[in-house]
């Protein structure tokens, strides 16, 4: 499980996060979503141990994310990511692979990146691969240790559609194997058929958290969404 | 299988060593280096029959100056393509510490630093024999002192890295060689000035990296070599040295907001 | 439209090229007005300062100095005379050890300023304390000495020295051992220059003690030419050409220091002067 204590995060004393209360049950598929600077990218990058709060507490299982062991479970997918240029992504998933306490070994790499669908670009060097290429490789590197929490940075952020549905689908197979998927978006036509729960984040505060079908009521959950930014900012 | 700091910190050397020497500075730098070491025969001929000096002072002085350039370029842009270019985030959200991020990327770049000035030895080796120098050994020891050099300037540059940009860091990297090889001199300047300055130079004699312990060229031009007790005391002073800068790295490392 | 992008690719070349001829001409004409050869004396920079600025390399630095000194001697000559004892300083303070730089620096410097000789008398000083056990240290400033200041007792000296020097060869010590042995000062000053011949290891030692040789044999051939002369007609020549007038020599011989002989008509001593 997830949990998400009264999270506070200053960054050169500006506010990026305020009082934030979560719980993601394990093997759900939660949506993180809300505008662009809403503060979801810094709050993943303190579930995935990278930056600590300012107050309050993240716990993934009841560990903190910052206690090395508990990455062990974790994969993380930043979004729109560099890599190593000269490396080839065969040896960039290896690589990956072996930070962890059990590698998995070469099979386990070359399986993940058949399925990513980039196989046949293995031994290129990183440089040579398209930004969907690169997306596809993020997301494997995520997987590499057969994570039971998966968080994924802006997953669908410049894929073309066939790159969208392709990794939709992978999700859904996660979902479908019990793992816990943490994703953030700021698009959110296409998402909502993935997600059991979502959570909405505007300038740092949580409007709301629950189910997809509480939120929405009907609405879908673009126009639900955009309805319920524009009145805040209009009271405000 | 379990976790073990070692075994960690070398995936990530691994990774470093591959990555750098496979990037294209690397291998200019060395080609130059290679034409250097091969232009001193050229040198060597037009001396009036001290061709195997020459060859000899200027060779160890071309594999000093193109390692300490490899050194500088790749290290000090190390730590901060890691973090500007966020393949740090790959790194960091597995199970690994800042410290075995800091030490691995140190060991990877110190092995193919290292590579690349016993690459330039190997050429001096062949220049100084087909010169008709013989096998220099001693040029081996004057190499030697000068990895452990280069060791604790790559533990400096990844200090520098990790708060500095590049350019910066290597301005900061190239000060700090020149300072350190003129803190002898710094020293003798102190002796003539007021009490308040002597004291300062004296602090600053004391913590700043003393780079000449580290250069016995001109010793072994002259086939002499420093005794037992004097390299031992030079290889603790660089991993001293090494280890605080690493040290002091990686708590900058761990303080840093990404 | 194709003609136009023909157009515009001539005019593409045009201008390459014109930029290209003004690079060459600027070049040339930057070059036609430059001050011609090197006015500037060699040595510009200190030792204190090289010492400094060469990252402790001063073996390398000391080696880069000497390549520029024995690549200009010439220009010594003809520029800057002066200069060489200063540069030659340099090199031994940057490179203490380093040996032939100081009996380099003793032979050629009198050579080509006589009035550096102290300068270089004491570089080789610096040398012998340094101790190097370098024969042609000792075997240069004895010769010095000899030649220079027409001192046999520092000669002697140095000499001696130089015969103890471990490794000396056998040509030299011989030398060494027999200075003060002939009665005659040319022919002490010849031998030593046939015995530094014999063992240079440079071409540059090696041509000056022959040249030396050659000045040496031209100045006995002429006088002995001068005594001929006196023996067949009772009396000096006015001028050295009445000797090869009269057929007593082909010729006036070429000296390799450029030095023009002359004759005074009232003793038949040669006189000696640079240039014609």
């Amino acid at each position: 499980m997830i949990e998400i204590d009264s999270l506070h995060k200053q960054i050169d004393g500006r506010t990026i996060v305020s009082n934030l209360s979560l719980s993601i049950q394990k093997g759900s598929v939660f949506g993180f979503l809300g505008p662009n600077g809403a503060g979801k990218t810094t709050t993943m990058k303190i579930l995935v141990g990278l930056n600590h709060p300012s107050s309050g507490r993240v716990t993934i299982d009841g560990h903190a994310p910052s206690e090395t062991l508990t990455r062990e479970k974790l994969g993380f997918m930043p979004e729109a990511p560099y890599f190593y240029e000269h490396l080839t992504g065969l040896e960039f998933l290896r690589f990956c692979g072996e930070l962890f306490a059990r590698p998995r070994g070469e099979a386990a790499y070359e399986a993940l990146l058949r399925k990513v669908g980039i196989f046949e670009a293995k031994d290129q060097r990183i440089t040579t691969y398209s930004k969907g290429m690169k997306q596809r490789l993020g997301f494997a590197q995520a997987l590499v240790n057969d994570p039971e929490y998966v968080f994924l940075d802006e997953p669908l952020d410049g894929l073309d559609p066939i790159g969208r549905r392709a990794l939709k689908s992978m999700i859904r197979e996660l979902k479908h194997d019990g793992r816990t998927v943490f994703f953030n978006s700021h698009i959110l036509f296409d998402t909502e058929e993935l997600c059991d729960e979502i959570g909405i984040l505007n300038r740092g505060s949580l409007l709301f958290a629950g189910p997809l079908g509480e939120f929405t009521r009907g609405l879908s959950l673009e126009e639900q969404f955009v309805a319920t930014i524009e009145q805040l900012e209009v009271t405000a | 299988m379990k976790h073990s700091f070692i075994r960690d910190t070398l995936v990530v050397a691994k990774n470093t060593f591959k990555e750098s020497v496979r990037d294209k500075v690397f291998y200019a730098l060395f080609a130059f280096a290679f034409i250097t070491i091969t232009f001193t025969l050229f040198l060597g001929s037009i001396s009036l029959s001290e061709d195997v000096h020459v060859i000899r002072s200027l060779g160890m002085a071309g594999i000093y100056l193109f390692s300490i350039l490899i050194t500088v370029f790749l290290g000090t842009a190390l730590m901060y393509k890691e973090i500007e270019r966020r393949t740090l985030y790959f790194i960091l959200s597995k199970p690994v510490t800042h410290a075995q991020v800091v030490v691995g990327k140190f060991l990877g770049l110190f092995a193919s630093v290292a590579l690349s000035t016993l690459g330039m030895t190997a050429v001096y080796l062949a220049t100084v024999l087909y010169a008709g120098g013989g096998f220099d050994r001693l040029a081996l020891l004057a190499v030697f002192f000068e990895i452990l050099e280069l060791g604790l300037l790559i533990a400096l540059s990844i200090f520098f890295s990790t708060f500095a940009k590049p350019l910066a860091g290597a301005v900061y990297a190239i000060l700090v060689i020149y300072i350190g090889h003129s803190l002898g001199m710094l020293a003798a300047v102190s002796e003539k000035s007021g009490v308040l300055a002597h004291r300062f130079i004296q602090v600053l004699y004391y913590l700043l990296p003393n780079l000449e312990k580290f250069n016995i060229r001109d010793l072994v031009l002259y086939n002499q070599a420093p005794s037992l007790s004097a390299t031992l005391a030079v290889v603790l002073y660089a991993a001293v040295y090494a280890t605080i800068l690493l040290c002091g790295g990686t708590l900058l490392l761990k303080r840093r907001e990404f | 439209m194709p003609e136009v992008v023909r157009h515009s690719s001539t005019a593409r070349w045009a201008l390459a090229l014109t930029l290209l001829i003004a690079l060459v001409g600027s070049q040339v004409f930057f070059d036609r007005n430059a001050p011609q050869g090197h006015d500037i004396p060699l040595s510009t920079l200190s030792p204190d300062v090289v010492r400094a600025a060469d990252l402790g390399l001063h073996g390398a630095a000391a080696s880069l100095l000497w390549l520029r000194v024995v690549q200009n001697v010439g220009m010594y000559v003809l520029q800057s005379p002066k200069t060489m004892s200063s540069d030659m300083q340099a090199v031994v303070e940057l490179d203490p050890k380093f040996s032939y730089p100081y009996s380099f620096a003793v032979l050629m410097i009198p050579g080509i300023d006589r009035s550096q000789t102290p300068q270089a008398l004491a570089i080789g000083e610096r040398g012998m304390a340094e101790n190097l056990g370098d024969w042609r240290i000792p075997y240069y400033l004895g010769f010095t000495y000899h030649f220079v200041l027409h001192d046999p007792k520092n000669a002697l000296v140095y000499m001696t020295q130089t015969a103890h020097t471990p490794g000396v060869p056998e040509g030299i010590k011989v030398s060494a051992l027999n200075y003060g042995s002939q009665t005659k000062v040319e022919e002490q000053t010849r031998e030593i220059w046939t015995a530094i011949r014999d063992n240079a290891t440079d071409d540059v030692t090696r041509q000056q003690a022959q040249d030396n040789l050659d000045h040496l044999a031209i100045i006995d051939g002429l006088k002995a030419a001068v005594a001929a002369y006196k023996a067949r007609y009772g009396t000096f020549p006015t001028r050295l050409d009445a000797l090869v007038t009269s057929g007593i020599i082909p010729a006036i011989p070429q000296d390799p220091f450029g030095i023009t002989f002359g004759i005074l008509h009232d003793n038949g001593e040669l006189t000696f002067s640079l240039g014609k």
